[in-house]
């Protein structure tokens, strides 16, 4: 039987499986709460155990689970992996994917959310990539925290992190997606926070913590207007609403009563009743009736919703404006760079995106903003990349920027392609990460670029995977960067939204731009590091190489990084018309059915299909190269020829404002964190200390007092006095009395 | 007229005044036959014996039907047995409280003992008297008595200056009365309350000044007994220089039989005329007294003088109560303390019942609570310093937690009943009286009640204050126990707590005394 | 019912005091023996108060577990005890904590040991009291009378400023409680005709129910509609919104609801331990049980009209207290602000009136007070170790004490509603309460119902930003201070008290329903009876308030009325 046939027949059946979803997610834990309780005193080499192997198990059995997401009869080349929808008419499979509901995490009134897990092509994905990066990750730190006291922390934490990542990717709604969501920034606050004695760091971590905060409530605003949205769609729609979606008044309102509004699958078919032109009552320009939103429309309402989704992502995925936390976020152990803040964690925002494609493509101005502010805060970083020096630094701009483009393609609706560069991301950025880690550990933690060089004679398993990997993210022909990023480059090119074409073609130029720039520092970076002499500065004469549990993980990733180009390879045929199809695009297309769906009947977004011509390969091609030539001219002979003399004043200029990462966090500190503190501060000094408990409270109490001891001056112990007080109240009652009488 | 004939029956329903004039008589003829040192622990006893009998006898009468006295001049009631059992109360426990303070000051005599016997009983007397000589008469003994009490003790010029003072003024707010129940008579022809109320009517037509002006003075010549103000000025003088067991007697009794006579005389002849005059003369005399007394009780460090002005403020407490009673019903607007039309719609009759049945029982928690406190006050002061103005300063009460912790108990429960803080007996009386005074309307008063005694429980916290929460001073006098005292604070705590939870038989006795003046 | 189940409540109520009468006999020389009678007692009214909580049927009749019995019955007061779902579960917290406090305190507390162990107890007694209540007047006395222990323990075992915050906090509360007293009073005589009138809940609730029906039905008629109104319902038109005023400022300053909050930092940061564990976990919770069982249900309509300002008081609360954290430097100041911040999501969530803000505000008075409880137990152990409050004098303590350090950071995550702790939950429900709710049309325009919830949501950000500043600036960083060097890690006593509150932080994080089951019934009823007489409303069958009849024991015979004297008189003018 050949290779398709062999996927397709998975080992367990997903009906066998599904049930045990949750142990992907609880074997991480359990080992995050041994290592974390008992790790101290379990000892270094029984904590690395429990680690790698909770994360190993966890990689076996999402490797089960993705092959049971396609697995089909042999005989009957029947498919095995679909469930009923709870949101459809009967016989409304979703196909591809399993799912399983463990029942009600909370309830009250119409509202529920239930711990429902699910894995379908694009969860198993990142599925994979967690768990199995997360496992190599694993084993590289067993060796990269030798010397750490704290090693259990470190791998408890760790776990804990792949377990959070783990939940966000499983939940089939968007509240258990919260979940992991703020899982993984909790444990990204400890892993940064981790060497916690730096008072830098802890603040670092600190920082990435509010950040992401800042993200999350727009995250939970957003949710809040879905919930909202889906009690009025159900208030308002008549049954022709509901036909688009497959499904039926009764049938979707059963599935709200099972599982609650924020279901991914029931927001699908909410976006599948909404489009303009659609038979029934309501679509996206319907006013909605009555309720808090009353007189806003569908449409607006919802790309009100992703745009406040776009900040929560921007939170998560470090970009405009909240991407200040991650270049910080490098104080913690470069493993978890490679893995939080490279590989995993920071994709979330994609992840997210690409759940709710459907909903997505509603709303043109959503997505140009997500392309746009992706775009520009991809350029942003990689021209910060350019002036800096830290290793680490420019490789986290790095991810700023790769990151920029994959939100410039779930902007522009190529959500496989942007799917596809989060893989080959994780891949290469993962190892190079773990190459400067591998860089750092032989070398004395040097982090200085320019106190590098010459490396590759000293480290070859570094460098070689290090060059691997760079060559993959300039994009160099064939490996899997370059084909992940033209993709998304392409599509990005050739998709249009109603009314704002002109995006299109911005974004693809700046996208032009970004990849050369990309090519740029990334050559910078690899030149100034292994090639040259080495430094004068250096700390130690000579680097070691690091031992195998380092250099297997870079081999490995560098390996994936070039063979998984083959997924953007048009290998596949597409379903209806036979034209080539990306494989990877093919893979994904039943978790886009939905989205294709919303398309096809909203007409506001315009998705195109072709393959690239290797035309435009040739052209990208160009454009890295370029890149990548300018960045080995200036350093190679440039530079060096000039060493001595002083560079021009703009180029200085230039240089120091880069530098400065155009001072944004001095722009973030002025503006939004000095007014808080400012305001609290006056406000406790003026309003709580002084007007209400001052004035206010002690001012009653006082003025009490002061009357009381002023009454006691009449108190004067003279008895005539008294004598005449009385007299004179005598004569007042009287007085009254009189003219009570002449009334 | 001829002289009428009495038989023995007629004076039954005198039996607790004759039982404690006849108690005051044993001693003061015992006194003859003792010599200077010989023990006279035997007087205490035999005073508080007397009070407790004078008191059942008082319950026993309980429940009889109402009954005239000497042709009318005096009334036997639930009303008047209920207020002469209270004041045995104050007279057992001041009496048991003055044990060990005479002998401190080896002042023990049997006058003391007598003079409040005599006091009393003058108390319970007036508590009946139907009649305004009677009135005068029987008000008269028991001014005169507690004069020669204020200023029993001839040391030192304080207590002669007190005594004066109290004889001063008294004499004059005496002199205003009797003025005013001679203006009284002289509009009306007679001097017997019930009689009043017939010609009353009439006379309020021919001539309102004489009738306005009468009532006017009697109200005042009260006002003055039960310190309210502005007729209030001569207490914190005469209360701090007393003797402490007689100024408990003077807060707990003298003010019981004050407002039993005020209630008496006002209710009865209310009937007669247009109920407007008494219920503003009330309301404004009772929102001056609460709101005045808390007030100048605040800056008080004396803790002695503290309860004086404590015993003023409860005055106006008590002078809502009052005021409720003349209350006719919903629909009389005026300004923020008269009645709103927000009323419990509760019959009227009903209502005032009600404001009297709260009035009573706030005079059984004040004595307790009141008598309670000054023990205390007699227990920590020492002759030495009286002289000084210390003597009661709020150090004394410094650490006693510490020192005496049933001690400080103690207190602290009679300054929570004082601030009418549940779960006290004080809670539930102030619970009565605003009760009425919302039912018939008088809401603003009631505010102004509650403010004023949150501004009360200031001061009253203060004294928790030291005794919990402030060490213990050094050099500190030992505080000597004595079962008196001890038996006193015993009584009274358990009385403020208990019947602050359980009243028990009370609550009919108070049915039964409220159930009178037609009400 | 068996016995037992009859005096189930009663048994819960005085077992406190009744061991608080053998720690009296015993000699005060004796610490040991105080503290382990005490903690017996605690461990046995936990017992008791679990078996309450397990008895009572979230299917069954609104009051469970009921007992009643004639208590001056000439006032119209009967002794009568209760549980609905709320107070059940607010028992059940109460219950929990008791224990945990007297293990804090141990070694906490030095002096007068005897005292303080009465206190605590007759403290306890009095605040199940209030919880388990039927009858107002004997709710108002164990409200009332719960200031009396904890100002002795603010008083006696505080800190250096302890006189004048138990003075402040006392009369502070009282003054709003007073006037209560006085609507009360009022309430009593306009629900019920003579005679039939009694302090009683039922009575009360449904004596004002018509009235309010047909007030709120006329609101919504023409202008001027109720001026027109007579007999009860025309009272309540004029004079519900002064009784609501009066009840709301009583409950508001237990809140503590901004601007009445002031007392709350004082109090908290004078009280020892114990003190201030039982002042966030139960105490301010009366403020907030008040306002669901008594406020807003008598005067649904004043409520209605004043829901917008109290809303708006909750939501600047929320974020006014938040602030307020970042602009101190007391770790406990800070603490008791975060208090005012966490009760406005309680307060918020209540008024929003829909089934999610309500039950996530009854939800969020358990997780404050299992997860505030914590911090100051937490920092209870630290003040003992270091004797300070202030930030600048700590820094880098996670070096020295690991183990602490982990307890509160995951408590402090609670405390900032990460997802999959029980601070999650309440948040979310009540904060999804308020975007679904109509305080925006209450408010005129129904789109400030997102204004309201924007600002409520800041609190999410600002809550993460002061709590994990004041952790960083405790913990983190290197050691600065010397005498921080020897600090001893937490101990196994302090961690048997701490563990229980990490063990219910996961419990009511990620299996909240059976807490959510016994609220929801409350919530409903709550719902009705605040919307009550509103068209449209979704009116529950069950809002009027069912409960047991007083026993007809053998009425202690009435006085005949004696025949008056005065029965001659001429009548009096006014009959």
């Amino acid at each position: 039987m050949n290779l398709s046939q062999f996927l397709q027949v998975a080992p367990v059946a997903p009906e066998v499986l599904a049930p045990s979803l949750w142990l992907i997610i609880a074997l991480p834990l359990l080992g995050a709460f041994i290592c974390g309780v008992f790790g101290k005193m379990l000892g270094r080499a029984n904590v690395h155990l429990v680690a790698c192997s909770a994360v190993a198990g966890a990689f076996i059995l999402s490797v089960l689970a993705f092959w049971a997401t396609s697995s089909t009869d042999p005989e009957s080349r029947r498919l095995l992996s679909y469930f009923p929808n709870p949101f459809g008419i009967e016989r409304d499979y979703v196909r591809y994917a399993l799912a399983y509901d463990y029942g009600t995490w909370f309830a009250v009134g119409d509202f529920r959310v239930n711990f429902g897990l699910m894995v379908d092509h694009l969860s198993g994905t990142l599925l994979l990539v967690i768990t199995g990066v997360g496992f190599l990750i694993h084993l590289y730190s067993t060796s990269y925290m030798e010397h750490d006291e704290a090693y259990w922390r470190y791998f408890a934490y760790l776990n804990l992190f792949v377990a959070a990542m783990l939940t966000l990717v499983l939940a089939d709604n968007l509240v258990l997606l919260f979940v992991g969501w703020e899982g993984v920034g909790m444990a990204s606050y400890l892993l940064i926070g981790f060497w916690y004695t730096d008072p830098a760091k802890a603040w670092a971590g600190r920082k990435a913590f509010v950040t992401n905060r800042i993200g999350d409530f727009a995250f939970l605003i957003a949710t809040f207007l879905m919930v909202l949205l889906v009690g009025a769609f159900t208030k308002q729609a008549d049954e022709r609403d509901y036909l688009p979606g497959a499904t039926s008044a009764q049938r979707y309102k059963a599935g709200l009563e099972a599982k609650g509004p924020v279901t991914f699958l029931g927001l699908q078919k909410l976006a599948e009743g909404l489009p303009d032109g659609a038979s029934g009552k309501v679509d996206l320009s319907t006013p909605i009736a009555s309720g808090p939103l009353e007189g806003y429309t569908f449409g607006g309402v919802m790309t009100v919703a992703l745009l406040l989704f776009l900040l929560g992502a921007a939170g998560k995925s470090a970009q405009l404006p909240l991407y200040v936390w991650l270049p910080d976020a490098m104080a913690g152990p470069t493993p978890v760079s490679a893995l939080i803040h490279a590989a995993t964690m920071v994709t979330a925002g994609v992840y997210l995106f690409s759940r709710m494609s459907a909903l997505l493509v509603l709303s043109p101005t959503a997505m140009a903003t997500i392309a746009i502010v992706g775009a520009l805060t991809s350029l942003l970083a990689a021209l910060i990349a350019f002036a800096q020096d830290d290793i680490k630094k420019v490789l986290a701009y790095s991810t700023v920027s790769q990151l920029g483009i994959m939100f410039m393609g779930v902007g522009m609706g190529v959500f496989w392609a942007a799917v596809l560069h989060l893989v080959t991301h994780a891949f290469f950025k993962a190892c190079l990460f773990l190459g400067a880690g591998s860089v750092m550990h032989g070398n004395g933690d040097e982090t200085d670029i320019k106190k590098l060089g010459g490396l590759r004679h000293e480290m070859k398993w570094t460098w070689g995977t290090f060059l691997v990997a760079t060559l993959a993210i300039t994009g160099i022909l064939p490996l899997s960067g370059f084909f992940s990023k033209d993709a998304i480059l392409h599509g990005v090119h050739h998709n249009h939204l109603e009314g704002l074409h002109w995006v299109s073609t911005l974004v693809y130029g700046l996208g032009l731009t970004i990849a050369a720039s990309t090519a740029f520092y990334m050559t910078r970076l690899y030149l100034l590091t292994f090639e040259g002499p080495r430094s004068k500065e250096a700390r130690v004469a000579h680097a070691h190489e690091s031992a195998w549990h380092m250099t297997l993980p870079l081999v490995v990733l560098a390996v994936l990084s070039v063979v998984s180009a083959v997924y953007a390879w048009p290998l596949m045929k597409a379903p209806g018309d036979g034209r080539p199809q990306p494989v990877f695009e093919n893979f994904l297309s039943p978790v886009f059915a939905s989205m294709n769906r919303v398309v096809e009947a909203g007409k506001v977004v315009e998705l195109d299909t072709s393959v690239p011509t290797l035309g435009n390969y040739g052209f990208a091609w160009l454009v890295a190269l370029v890149g990548g030539g300018v960045a080995a001219f200036l350093y190679l002979s440039f530079f060096p020829a000039r060493a001595g003399q002083p560079a021009p004043a703009f180029a200085r200029a230039v240089r120091r404002v880069a530098q400065n990462k155009f001072y944004v966090d001095e722009l973030y500190e002025l503006v939004v964190i000095r007014p808080v503190k400012f305001l609290s501060f006056v406000l406790f000094r003026v309003v709580d200390a002084l007007l209400i408990d001052t004035v206010a409270v002690r001012g009653t109490a006082w003025v009490t007092a002061r009357v009381g001891s002023a009454l006691r001056y009449v108190q004067s112990g003279d008895a005539q006095a008294y004598a005449a007080v009385m007299v004179v109240a005598l004569l007042g009652g009287i007085a009254y009395a009189f003219i009570q009488v002449l009334q | 007229m001829n002289l009428p004939n009495l038989t023995l029956a007629d004076f039954l329903p005198l039996i607790p005044a004759i039982i404690m004039v006849v108690g005051a008589s044993i001693l003061l003829l015992s006194e003859v036959f003792l010599g200077a040192t010989s023990s006279r622990a035997y007087q205490a006893v035999l005073t508080v014996v007397t009070a407790v009998a004078a008191g059942i006898a008082a319950l026993t009468a309980m429940f009889e039907p109402a009954q005239e006295v000497f042709l009318g001049f005096g009334v036997l009631d639930p009303f008047s047995s209920f207020l002469t059992f209270v004041v045995c109360v104050g007279l057992g426990l001041a009496a048991l409280s003055s044990v060990s303070f005479l002998r401190k000051r080896g002042a023990e005599r049997g006058e003391f003992y007598a003079l409040m016997l005599f006091a009393a009983a003058g108390m319970s007397l007036l508590a009946m008297s139907n009649e305004l000589i009677t009135l005068f008469v029987t008000l008269e003994v028991l001014s005169i008595a507690t004069y020669a009490l204020t200023s029993y003790l001839r040391r030192g010029t304080r207590p002669s200056e007190a005594g004066f003072k109290y004889f001063i003024l008294g004499a004059f707010s005496s002199a205003v009365l009797l003025y005013g129940a001679a203006l009284l008579y002289g509009a009306t022809g007679t001097t017997k309350l019930t009689d009043m109320v017939g010609p009353l009517s009439g006379a309020l037509a021919a001539q309102p000044l004489l009738v306005y002006a009468g009532l006017i003075l009697v109200g005042a010549g009260f006002a003055f007994k039960v310190a309210a103000v502005p007729f209030h000025m001569w207490t914190p003088d005469v209360y701090e220089g007393a003797p402490t067991p007689v100024t408990a007697l003077m807060s707990a009794g003298v003010k019981a039989a004050a407002f039993a006579a005020l209630v008496r005389v006002f209710l009865t002849l209310g009937k007669g005329i247009d109920p407007h005059l008494p219920l503003v003369l009330f309301s404004v005399l009772a929102f001056l007294t609460m709101v005045a007394g808390n007030l100048l009780a605040i800056p008080q460090r004396n803790v002695k003088r503290m309860l004086a002005y404590s015993s003023i403020a409860h005055a106006g407490y008590l002078l809502v109560g009052v005021a409720a009673l003349f209350v006719t019903g919903p629909g009389e607007q005026f300004r923020l303390l008269g009645p709103s039309e927000l009323t419990g719609g509760t019959p009227v009759d009903l209502a005032r019942a009600q404001a009297l049945r709260g009035i009573l029982f706030y005079l059984l928690a004040y004595t307790f609570s009141a008598v309670g406190a000054f023990a205390m006050v007699s227990a920590l002061e020492r002759r030495e310093d009286e002289e000084k103005g210390t003597a009661w300063d709020l150090e004394r009460f410094s650490g006693l937690a510490q020192r005496r912790p049933g001690w400080a108990v103690a207190m602290a429960a009679f300054m929570l009943s004082l601030g009418g803080i549940p779960p006290t007996i004080g809670f539930m009386s102030k619970l009565l009286i605003f009760q009425s005074a919302v039912d018939s309307g008088l809401v603003g008063l009631a505010v102004v009640g509650v403010l004023s005694s949150a501004a009360g429980v200031y001061y009253y916290l203060r004294v928790v204050v030291y005794m919990f929460m402030r060490p213990v001073p050094e050099g500190a006098q030992t505080l000597e126990r004595s079962w008196s005292t001890e038996l006193t604070l015993v009584l009274s705590t358990a009385a403020v707590v208990v019947l602050g939870i359980l009243p028990g038989p009370i609550t009919t006795w108070l049915q039964q005394a409220s159930r009178i003046f037609g009400l | 019912m068996s016995f037992f189940d009859t005096h189930l409540l009663n048994l819960v109520v005085f077992l406190p005091l009744v061991f608080a009468a053998l720690v009296l006999m015993l000699p005060a020389s004796e610490p040991g023996q105080i503290r382990a009678v005490t903690l017996i007692g605690m461990l046995v009214d936990l017992v008791v108060g679990v078996w309450a909580y397990t008895r009572f049927d979230p299917s069954g009749a609104e009051f469970q577990l009921e007992y009643r019995v004639h208590w001056f019955k000439e006032f119209g007061l009967s002794y009568h005890l209760g549980v609905d779902g709320l107070a059940v579960s607010l028992l059940l917290l109460t219950v929990f904590l008791g224990p945990l406090v007297v293990l804090a305190s141990t070694t906490y507390i030095s002096h007068r040991i005897k005292e303080f162990h009465l206190a605590l107890l007759v403290l306890q007694t009095t605040m199940l009291g209030a919880l388990v209540s039927l009858d107002v007047l004997l709710f108002y006395i164990f409200f009332e009378a719960m200031l009396i222990p904890m100002y002795l323990m603010v008083g006696v075992w505080g800190a250096e400023d302890r006189q004048m915050a138990a003075v402040k906090f006392f009369l502070y509360t009282l003054v709003g409680s007073l006037l209560m007293l006085v609507a009360l009073i009022a309430v009593y005589f306009i629900s019920a005709p003579a005679g039939a009138r009694s302090f009683d809940y039922a009575s009360m609730y449904n004596g004002l129910l018509e009235a309010n029906r047909q007030l709120n039905a006329c609101r919504v008629g023409p202008e001027g509609a109720c001026a027109s109104l007579t007999g009860l319902a025309g009272t309540l038109y004029t004079y519900g919104p002064w009784m609501f005023a009066a009840f709301a400022l009583a409950f508001a300053i237990k809140v503590p609801m901004w601007p009445v909050h002031t007392w709350l930092p004082d109090a908290h940061v004078q009280a020892p331990v114990a003190g201030s564990m039982i002042l966030a976990g139960v105490m301010l919770k009366m403020g907030t049980f008040g306002f669901w069982r008594y406020a807003i249900p008598f005067f649904p309509v004043a409520a209605q009209q004043a829901r917008p300002l109290l809303a708006t008081l909750s939501v600047i609360g929320i974020v006014y207290g938040a602030l307020m954290c970042l602009a101190q430097r007391d770790i406990k100041k800070l603490i008791a602000y975060s208090s005012v911040s966490h009760l406005g999501y309680c307060m918020l969530g209540m008024l929003a009136v829909t089934a999610e803000g309500a039950t996530g505000s009854a939800y969020q008075m358990l997780n404050h007070g299992v997860s505030t409880g914590a911090l100051f137990l937490l920092f209870g152990f630290l003040y003992e170790r270091r004797h300070s409050r202030l930030m600048a004098d700590f820094g880098g303590i996670a070096k020295v004490m690991p183990v602490f350090t982990a307890f509160f950071v995951i408590i402090t995550f609670s405390s900032v509603a990460v997802p999959g702790t029980n601070g999650f939950i309440g948040e979310f429900l009540v904060l999804l309460g308020t975007f679904k709710s109509d305080l925006g049309a209450a408010a005129g325009n129904p789109h400030l119902t997102m204004v309201f919830g924007a600002f409520a949501t800041l609190g999410v950000i600002l809550g993460a930003a002061y709590m994990l500043w004041m952790v960083q600036k405790v913990f983190f960083g290197s050691l600065t201070h010397r005498e921080n060097q020897h600090l001893r890690d937490i101990g196994l006593r302090e961690t048997l008290t701490v563990l229980p509150f990490i063990a219910l932080v996961g419990v009511m994080g990620l299996m909240p329903q059976p807490f959510l089951e016994r609220l929801t019934p409350s919530t409903d009823r709550f719902i009705a009876r605040a919307r009550v007489g509103i068209p449209g409303a979704p009116q529950a069958e069950q809002v009027r308030v069912e409960v047991m009849s007083l026993p007809s024991s053998p009425t202690a015979a009435a006085p005949q009325a004696p025949t008056p004297l005065a029965a001659r008189d001429v009548p009096s003018p006014r009959q």
